[in-house]
């Protein structure tokens, strides 16, 4: 893949993540003015943005990748 | 791959093990935060805390978020107009979230200030302690963003921006978790 196109494939790839944050953060949001939905429902939403955030933007698993190739 | 690069690319290896082990450490002081709200207060959320605010603060540090994401790829691809212009972008969404928590918010929330009210000092202590955060990462991103304008990044040695640009990321993690907590758990 060239540099052009991987560039064009990133950004592509964090609006749709940015995307799906908001949708997680609209349904968060409704689902808080619903006294019985209880915590559990947003606690889940919580985790998932945060794994979003974490894997896509802070790429987390470069951790874990063989630091030969700078973990990219 | 020139010994060079290899010996950069182990390097970062090193730096972004040890940027993740202070991530982890400073979690462990908003976990601490949080459970302290659920533990000094239960699900009580008082009437007058603005939801609708909190949820306007949130979409902002989100919004940062994705320019901050956009200003590495840029770095990463060699493109520093991009670079720069999203990081400024970032800083002005980090500026605008502080004034929106601690200008228009803390006013609004002077209602149940501490001492009074259980929930006011955790609301205020956790808020309190993430505006610094947001604020410490705006001067944090204004060096790199400086450093940009230098010419400092190439596309294979960026690592304080890319360092920078996480810790903005964690910053958002944390509210991920504050504003439900603070804002939508509870009646």
């Amino acid at each position: 893949m060239s540099s052009h196109s991987d560039k064009s494939a990133l950004t592509k790839r964090s609006v749709m993540v940015t995307l799906g944050l908001g949708l997680l953060t609209a349904v968060e949001f409704f689902a808080g003015r619903v006294p019985e939905m209880g915590g559990v429902l947003l606690a889940i939403i919580a985790v998932g943005k945060a794994a979003l955030v974490v894997e896509y933007f802070m790429h987390v698993s470069r951790l874990f990748s063989d630091y030969s190739d700078g973990g990219h | 791959m020139s010994a060079t690069v290899a010996n950069l690319k182990y390097h970062i290896y090193n730096r972004r093990f040890g940027l993740w082990l202070f991530i982890v450490s400073e979690s462990v002081i908003f976990l601490t935060l949080l459970v302290t709200r659920f533990y000094m207060q239960g699900t009580f959320r008082p009437h007058e805390l603005n939801q609708t605010l909190g949820l306007i603060v949130t979409v902002i540090l989100l919004f940062s978020s994705f320019r901050a994401n956009l200003a590495e790829v840029a770095i990463a691809h060699g493109d520093r107009g991009g670079f720069v212009r999203n990081i400024l972008i970032t800083i002005v969404l980090g500026v605008a979230f502080l004034i929106g928590v601690v200008a228009v918010e803390w006013p609004e929330a002077m209602k149940f200030a501490p001492p009074s009210s259980g929930f006011g000092t955790v609301f205020f202590a956790t808020t309190g302690m993430h505006a610094f955060h947001v604020f410490t990462g705006v001067i944090i991103l204004i060096i790199v963003l400086l450093q940009g304008l230098r010419g400092r990044f190439t596309p294979d040695d960026h690592w304080n921006a890319e360092a920078a640009i996480i810790y903005w990321h964690f910053v958002d993690v944390v509210w991920v978790f504050v504003y439900p907590t603070l804002y939508l758990v509870g009646s």
